[in-house]
């Protein structure tokens, strides 16, 4: 064979390989539609906030409580047949994999209003390409990875998330969901409300507000988590991670964590009324549809203890902690949720003063249709820097359909500091 | 003497005609039906009656656990305690027959190809998982049970088990490795007894 043949092969193949993955893409829609032959709808309000089902689906390592098998409609490969359990420790335990690689992509195209910006409109084209995969390994084991291949517009965002979970560690009946355990990057159970799965385009005031020099926030974690779900209404998680983030390793360490020291946290809540957070409560042959009304109450408490580094140069660390509550309520359409927290640091400027902090919001989600969603929200963050902010988000959420959504949205500043800013969000997945 | 002749075979064909009717009497049928939740379930339930009491003789003819394209066929294999199974393989590659089942003995038959038939004879009650090691995927069942009355239900989950004297019994479904609770039914002369499992 020539070269040149060989290069034509390759081209062929490649070709071939593209348009392979071309129509796999064109009848794609994200991993979980594909797996069950089930809408979006099924598991959420509007991608990617999740309804009652969704959340069930979520806590259960991303499969249908009970009844998973049954619903499965792209049955994995096995990775050794089931019996192989009984040949333990003289075989390899059996699991399985996706039949086809369970990828997805998002990503979003963001118009962006900015009063006090030089450049008050500005098409950000696309604003985010997202990279996802989700999926079980076993029956109790699940996985979730996110890596962000453009963010902000131009950059390479890297790993969001990329955890593994081992859920039902105590497997017999009711004790099912009584201890699951998290190991990766991850978006702990204490953060009361999730980045992850908000409608709106802006980020919770209270998630992304930092003491000082203290880079800590309400995000994405690196550590290890145990929750669980006691008599299906109760839930609860303890976990240690790193607590400065997901950033890159840090240049005066030479390692991920900023010093030695790990954070712990704790979190403890219960649901009334409703279905259960296991998904108990739904019959059989009820769980696929997309109408997912509750009356329901969820009050939760949590605390975070950590110690983070704000001075690389001479290793000077802040010492703090936070404590707070949080809520959500549903009725009929509505969902109205929040909370609120303080917490004190040690050093966080690093100049050995003490300082406060305080933070609170809420927001009501309101079904107007199936399809539309209207959003309001109320933030507020005080450092005790004398500097206190505060935001008000109204907007609409549209799906055009089911994996297309539409955003309009207003942010007011309303301490009235001129940086009113709106947003035109198109996100779409696949 | 003639006379004495005709009265003896008369006597003759009255018993004759009467075992056939004692036997014919406690032949009772229990039939019923079995719920798939997918058609690909058809062939891996077994319907059996739990412990009836006596011993029973295994069958000389030895039931068959195949294997044909790399799958054990029949998916699950009931058989009474005492019975000898012959191993087949059916395949034109090599496959392997062993079970990690204290019920089987922790059996290891061996590798070997097309052909070959190996045997092992149950003598443990219970459930015995067959596995390959070359071809991990492969997974089948021996059930040993203590009595014959069992049934393999159809593709329809329809199934029958006949020669159960009257009595009252438990009756229970295998299902991919899940027992069903056991109902309790009443096998009685010239009434043909139902039980369905959901």
């Amino acid at each position: 064979m020539t070269k040149q043949s060989g290069k034509i092969i390759l081209t062929i193949m490649l070709a071939v390989l593209i348009l392979h993955l071309y129509k796999e893409a064109a009848e794609a829609i994200p991993v979980f539609s594909r797996k069950y032959k089930t809408s979006c709808s099924t598991c959420h309000i509007a991608f990617p906030k999740l309804n009652p089902f969704g959340e069930a689906f979520r806590r259960n390592g991303y499969q249908i409580p009970e009844f998973d098998e049954r619903y499965v409609k792209e049955k994995p490969v096995n990775l050794g047949a089931p019996a192989w359990k009984d040949a333990w420790p003289d075989g390899i335990w059996p699991g399985e994999l996706p039949l086809i690689p369970p990828l997805s992509l998002a990503g979003d195209f963001l118009y962006h209003y900015s009063e006090d910006s030089e450049v008050k409109h500005d098409f950000i084209f696309p604003d985010e390409v997202e990279l996802l995969s989700a999926g079980t390994l076993d029956r109790d084991i699940s996985f979730f990875g996110s890596v962000a291949l453009i963010e902000d517009g131009n950059d390479f965002g890297g790993v969001e998330r990329f955890f593994i979970r081992f859920g039902s560690l105590f497997n017999s009946g009711s004790a099912g969901h009584l201890a699951s355990i998290t190991i990766g990057q991850f978006e702990p159970a204490y953060v009361p409300a999730s980045n992850r799965r908000r409608l709106t385009h802006t980020a919770y005031l209270s998630n992304t507000f930092e003491a000082g020099e203290n880079n800590f926030h309400f995000g994405d974690q690196r550590g290890i988590e145990i929750n669980g779900i006691m008599m299906s209404r109760f839930d609860y998680a303890i976990g240690i991670v790193n607590g400065n983030g997901t950033g890159r390793m840090s240049s005066s360490t030479g390692s991920l964590d900023n010093n030695s020291k790990k954070d712990i946290y704790l979190k403890a809540g219960y649901k009334f009324g409703g279905i259960g957070l296991d998904g108990s409560g739904i019959k059989e042959g009820e769980w696929l549809h997309g109408d997912w009304k509750e009356s329901s109450v969820y009050i939760g408490a949590f605390g975070y203890y950590g110690e983070n580094r704000v001075d690389p140069s001479l290793k000077l660390d802040d010492r703090f902690y936070r404590y707070g509550l949080n809520f959500s309520i549903s009725y009929e359409d509505v969902n109205l949720f929040g909370a609120v927290f303080a917490g004190n640091h040690d050093n966080p400027g690093g100049d050995f003063k003490k300082r406060d902090v305080l933070s609170y919001f809420a927001e009501a989600d309101i079904s107007i249709y199936p399809w539309l969603t209207g959003v309001l929200r109320y933030g507020m963050a005080d450092t005790d820097y004398g500097r206190r902010e505060d935001e008000a988000v109204a907007g609409l959420v549209a799906l055009v359909r089911a994996n297309i959504k539409l955003i309009i949205e207003g942010k007011i500043d309303t301490m009235g500091s001129n940086n009113d800013n709106g947003f035109i969000k198109l996100e779409f997945a696949i | 003497m003639k006379q004495i002749r005709r009265l003896l075979k008369a006597i003759q064909l009255f018993i004759i005609l009467f075992i056939l009717s004692v036997n014919t009497a406690d032949a009772e049928t229990i039939r019923g039906a079995v719920k798939y939740k997918s058609e690909d379930d058809a062939g891996k339930a077994v319907v059996y009656i739990e412990n009836t009491g006596g011993t029973f003789i295994p069958p000389e003819k030895h039931p068959i656990m195949d294997q044909i394209d790399l799958t054990f066929v029949p998916y699950v294999l009931p058989v009474l305690i005492g019975t000898t199974v012959g191993f087949h393989n059916s395949d034109d590659v090599l496959n392997n027959i062993f079970t990690p089942s204290w019920a089987g003995h922790k059996f290891n038959l061996g590798t070997y190809p097309k052909g070959v038939v190996r045997s092992f004879t149950f003598d443990r009650l219970g459930e015995v998982a067959l596995l390959c090691n070359i071809h991990p995927d492969m997974e089948g069942y021996i059930l040993v049970l203590q009595n014959p009355y069992f049934a393999v239900p159809d593709k329809d989950g329809k199934y029958q088990i006949k020669g159960l004297p009257p009595g009252v019994y438990n009756i229970k479904m295998w299902y991919k490795r899940a027992v069903s609770p056991a109902k309790r039914i009443t096998v009685e002369n010239g009434k043909e007894t139902v039980a369905d499992f959901r």
